[in-house]
């Protein structure tokens, strides 16, 4: 059976027990979340790259430091050519990431997990 | 000891206490803590402090005082100031045998560490690893408490100071402040009565208060698990908290008031709206075990641990994060009074936030990693560690925003997406610009450079100095720096400030960072100085504030019909223009060879005019009387006399008069070797018989000539000379002389007339000259005209020199000998050959640490040794006896 794979969604806060909070709060819980995450991410791809990623990351900056600032499609094209070539499981990565916020605040608020 | 006459006499009287006076804590950016500073190291200096070895707190105050950029000359001449700088900078230098501007970016490094210690948790031994880098200097003195002076009565002075860069930082709550100015770390020291006692004097403050301020301090190290908190980047740790550890004179109050003191505790924390108090020691001892464990985490995590470790440890963690909640949530009314979802939302939020925490620790080091990558900071980019880590973390920014994106539905909660795409890569740049940003202003401000970077440094000042508006903050620094210069005649102000900033380093501290006060007041000095105009700071402001303008600039007409002007120059700079002297450069090249590169000098650029090296020097010094006239379009003067000779103002582009003096100063001096119609803007093509000319490259000599012909670098001073008498005999299709001889202190030196092709001939002379110099390694024809790579003499001298340096260095003879395969036989001499080569020893170390450099450090660096043994016996070339590769 395929996994489906975890996402920032009403399930989600659901699982967590907090999803008959008012909109507002949700919203506010899953930006922090989604900030956390993203620093979480970071992490994860900066300290898997091996000594070629390394160096193509670094290219990968230059490149996109030299587009202007506006250029946030091109900014994004780099990014995912990148992501396709040295860290093809990106997608899972990132439900991965996600699935482990999940349990660490499951853990932490006492509540078990649902899914 | 001559004063500065211009200083106004009760200045002269006691800088101490009019600073004193006029350090008003409700105005937390106003400049005087700098002069306060100084006057204390004059009037060390003037003791006698400096003379010999500073003494400690004298040093460190001045290497924070440079590195925050606040040195300023008001209460002592120059010569004083000279005195003091160079004194500190000589010690650093041979204490820590590094340049001193070297050391001083790794002290900012460390600094930054320092405080990440304790506020963004890099561990303990991550700290003392790049303490070690800085050999004992730390040890010794920088974690030493160091605001005592040095007969052991507190300096008033620096309490104030203290206190106000406590303030202004907001690092530190008033009763931090009341209770952190103490810190020696000997508690039987008899000066702690009156350390107290002066701090409540001053403060003041009566003694009971200070007890318990005392005590308060001492709970919360003791919950924190911290024992001082390091609050200065420049490395002005100071030790907050030490005093307080149950011995000595505090220790003793502490335990004496204990009980009044921990009613005292709870009405403060919870008049600031904390929990109230719960069991101290369980909430103390989770907190410790919590703060530890991430500190563990954190470290694993930097260093792919396996995942069944950080399985482990992550759920001790969090379980210590959830007995810290529970701890500090659940008696609380507050929190009790919520609905169980609530509550489950409020233990999660602070979950999440310390999940954060955790990260950001991890981020920091990852983002320092990547930004040590060397094609970030190669020389074409002229990046900066620091702009470095910027563009990697604003790239890993992007990354994780662009990767969270995919947790996120395609309806439902997607409303984050925005959000997180645009603000990921910002923030994570934001956080490697606390320092950096500033600098990254600084060195593009002067029109060379302008990126988003900047508008991130800037929001993120401005977040960090929330309550001061931008424009207010420098307004109000701006101000207080004009009132200055208005006292004193603004171009020797300008002056006296230039060499006493210049003379403290911070031209290198550019490329590394400042921060806070440091770099808003040297912001504030550069606007009044004229270095910086307001409009230079468009990412911070947009705007000018009247208080804002640059001193000097008094009349708001002429302020703006200068910026017309500028306006006017830069647009006419911006068209391709023809400096005259260098008509044979195209507009194009021309434009960049005169683009003057922040921290560059005028050598720099001399050489990309292509002025043979020889000549640069000279060339400089002769223009100089004409180009210190010189006024860019806003009356600021292009050039100005640095303490070493002529500097150029500021980067940008030099103007055509600029380069027309330049020009007009080399060919004068140099007749024969005329710039104008000399530079060719593109490589001329060869003629027929290519392999047989000899092309000169611009600013290139006879070494690179021989270079190309692969004479070895020791060789090749003596073939030049060897070959002068007929090389100064040539000359070319015009008539014109090919070489030229020129007397450089009493020795007439060959030198090549101007770039370009040379004849067939040149190379012939030059390979005759070679070959009778030395026989035994005649250049093959086979190697001649080979140009790049390398060649036999060069692996032969550059072997030589290993070796020659291995035996200085105290390598065994008989060992090394065996090493390179020479026979015991063949010791003597082989040894009295490679040292025998000179005539004496300085003449023997300059050769070979020359070739050394040049040669076998390359070589080492780019090959084995079995490689380097491997190349020298494959050269077709005439072996010596004492050839190595036999």
């Amino acid at each position: 059976m395929t996994q489906v794979p975890v996402q920032l969604d009403e399930n989600f806060l659901n699982d967590l027990g907090i999803g008959s909070l008012p909109e507002e709060q949700k919203r506010a819980f899953a930006e922090s979340l989604l900030e956390t995450l993203q620093l979480r991410l970071q992490n994860r791809l900066g300290i898997d790259m091996d000594e070629a990623q390394t160096e193509s990351f670094a290219m990968l900056a230059l490149d996109m430091d030299k587009l202007p600032e506006s250029d946030v499609e091109g900014k994004q094209r780099l990014m995912q050519q990148w992501l396709a070539v040295n860290r093809p499981d990106y997608k899972e990565m990132a439900a991965e990431e996600l699935g482990k916020m999940k349990e660490e605040l499951l853990v932490v608020s006492n509540v078990s997990s649902s899914s | 000891m001559t004063r500065n006459r211009n200083r106004p006499p009760e200045k002269e009287a006691n800088a101490g206490d009019l600073n004193r006076q006029s350090l008003e804590f409700d105005k937390p950016f106003s400049i005087p803590g700098g002069a306060t500073l100084l006057s204390f190291y004059v009037t060390k200096a003037q003791e006698g402090a400096v003379q010999g070895r500073p003494e400690t707190s004298l040093r460190q105050r001045l290497h924070a005082d440079i590195l925050q950029g606040r040195t300023r000359v008001e209460s002592a001449s120059e010569e004083v100031i000279r005195l003091i700088l160079d004194n500190f900078e000589s010690q650093i230098e041979s204490r820590m045998g590094m340049p001193y501007e070297e050391w001083a970016k790794i002290e900012v490094q460390l600094g930054d560490l320092s405080l990440t210690a304790s506020e963004l948790g890099v561990t303990e031994d991550e700290r003392k690893a790049i303490q070690e880098k800085v050999g004992h200097y730390c040890e010794d003195n920088l974690v030493k408490p160091m605001q005592i002076s040095q007969n052991g009565q507190l300096d008033p002075d620096f309490v104030l100071e203290l206190r106000r860069y406590c303030e202004e930082k907001r690092l530190l709550d008033q009763s931090d402040i009341k209770a952190g100015f103490f810190g020696d770390n000997n508690p039987d020291s008899a000066s702690h009565t009156r350390i107290a006692e002066d701090i409540c004097r001053i403060l003041s403050m009566d003694r009971n208060t200070f007890d318990k301020a005392v005590e308060e301090r001492t709970r919360r190290d003791q919950e924190t698990g911290r024992l001082y908190v390091d609050f200065d980047k420049a490395g002005l740790l100071t030790r907050i908290g030490a005093a307080a550890t149950g011995n000595g004179v505090f220790g003793k109050a502490w335990n004496a008031t204990k009980t009044k003191g921990s009613e005292w505790m709870g009405k403060m924390s919870r008049s600031k709206g904390e929990s109230p108090e719960v069991d101290g020691d369980d909430l103390a001892g989770a907190k410790k075990r919590r703060d530890s464990l991430r500190d563990e985490y954190a470290k694993m995590q930097k260093k792919k641990t396996d995942p069944a470790t950080l399985q482990e440890i992550s759920e001790q963690y969090w379980a210590e994060v959830r007995k810290v909640q529970e701890l500090e949530l659940q008696e609380t009314d507050e929190f009790k009074a919520k609905t169980p979802e609530e509550q489950k939302t409020m233990i999660m939020l602070d979950a999440l936030q310390e999940s954060h925490k955790l990260a950001e620790r991890v981020n920091k080091s990852i983002v320092m990693k990547l930004g040590k990558i060397g094609r970030l900071m190669d020389s074409e980019n002229k990046r900066t560690r620091w702009a470095s880590r910027i563009i990697v973390g604003a790239t890993l920014g992007a990354a994780g925003a662009a990767l969270s994106a995919f947790v996120l539905p395609a309806s439902g909660i997607g409303f984050v997406v925005g959000t997180a795409l645009s603000t990921g890569a910002r923030a994570a740049a934001s956080r490697f610009t606390r320092s950096a940003g500033e600098v990254e202003q600084l060195e593009f401000a002067g029109g060379a450079k302008n990126t988003d970077y900047n508008k991130m440094a800037a929001e993120h000042l401005a977040e960090e100095y929330k309550g001061v508006s931008l424009d207010e903050l420098g307004g109000r620094i701006a101000q207080d720096q004009r009132e200055k210069f208005l006292n004193d005649k603004r171009d020797t102000r300008i002056e006296k400030l230039r060499t006493a900033r210049r003379k403290a380093g911070l031209g290198a501290l550019i490329s590394v960072g400042l921060v806070g006060l440091g770099a808003a007041g040297r912001i504030g000095y550069d606007l009044a100085t004229g270095d910086l105009e307001w409009k230079d700071l468009n990412p911070w402001s947009g705007s000018s504030p009247e208080t804002g303008s640059p001193a000097g600039s008094q009349d708001t007409d002429a302020a703006r019909q200068a910026a017309e002007a500028k306006a006017t120059a830069a647009a006419e700079a911006a068209k391709p223009t023809v400096a005259p002297g260098f008509s044979d450069l195209n507009p194009e090249k021309l434009a960049d060879a005169r683009t003057v590169r922040a921290s560059e000098g005028g050598l720099r650029v001399l050489e990309r005019l292509g002025i043979n090296p020889a000549e640069r020097a000279a060339t400089w010094k002769d223009a100089a009387p004409d180009l210190l006239n010189l006024k860019d379009p806003q009356g600021r003067p292009e050039f100005y006399m640095g303490p070493d000779g002529l500097r150029i103002s500021r980067p940008g582009s030099l103007s055509d008069k600029a380069l027309e003096i330049l020009q007009r100063s080399h060919d004068e001096l140099y007749p024969a070797d005329k710039l104008s119609g000399a530079l060719p803007d593109q490589p001329t093509p060869p003629p027929a018989g290519a392999s047989e000319v000899l092309r000169v490259a611009p600013g290139g000599g006879g070494s690179q000539l021989l270079e190309g012909m692969g004479v070895s670098p020791a060789e090749r001073l003596p073939t030049w000379n060897e070959a002068r008498p007929e090389l100064l005999g040539l000359k070319g299709s015009s008539g014109e002389s090919l070489f030229y001889a020129q007397k450089v202190n009493g020795v007439e030196e060959l030198r090549i007339s101007r770039p370009g092709n040379l004849p067939p001939e040149v190379k012939g002379i030059l390979a005759s000259a070679h070959d009778r110099l030395y026989p035994v390694d005649k250049l093959p024809a086979s190697l001649l005209g080979q140009s790049g790579g390398i060649d036999a003499p060069d692996v032969k001298v550059a072997l030589d020199a290993v070796h020659y340096s291995q035996l200085r260095q105290g390598a065994n003879v008989n060992a090394l000998a065996k090493d390179l395969g020479i026979g015991k036989g063949l010791i003597p001499q082989w040894t009295e050959y490679i040292t025998g080569q000179v005539q004496s020893r300085d003449e023997l170390v300059s050769k070979y640490f020359s070739v050394a450099q040049t040669g076998a450090v390359t070589l080492r660096q780019t090959l084995s040794r079995n490689d380097l043994y491997e190349l020298a016996k494959n050269m077709p070339r005439p072996r010596g006896v004492f050839d190595l590769a036999r």
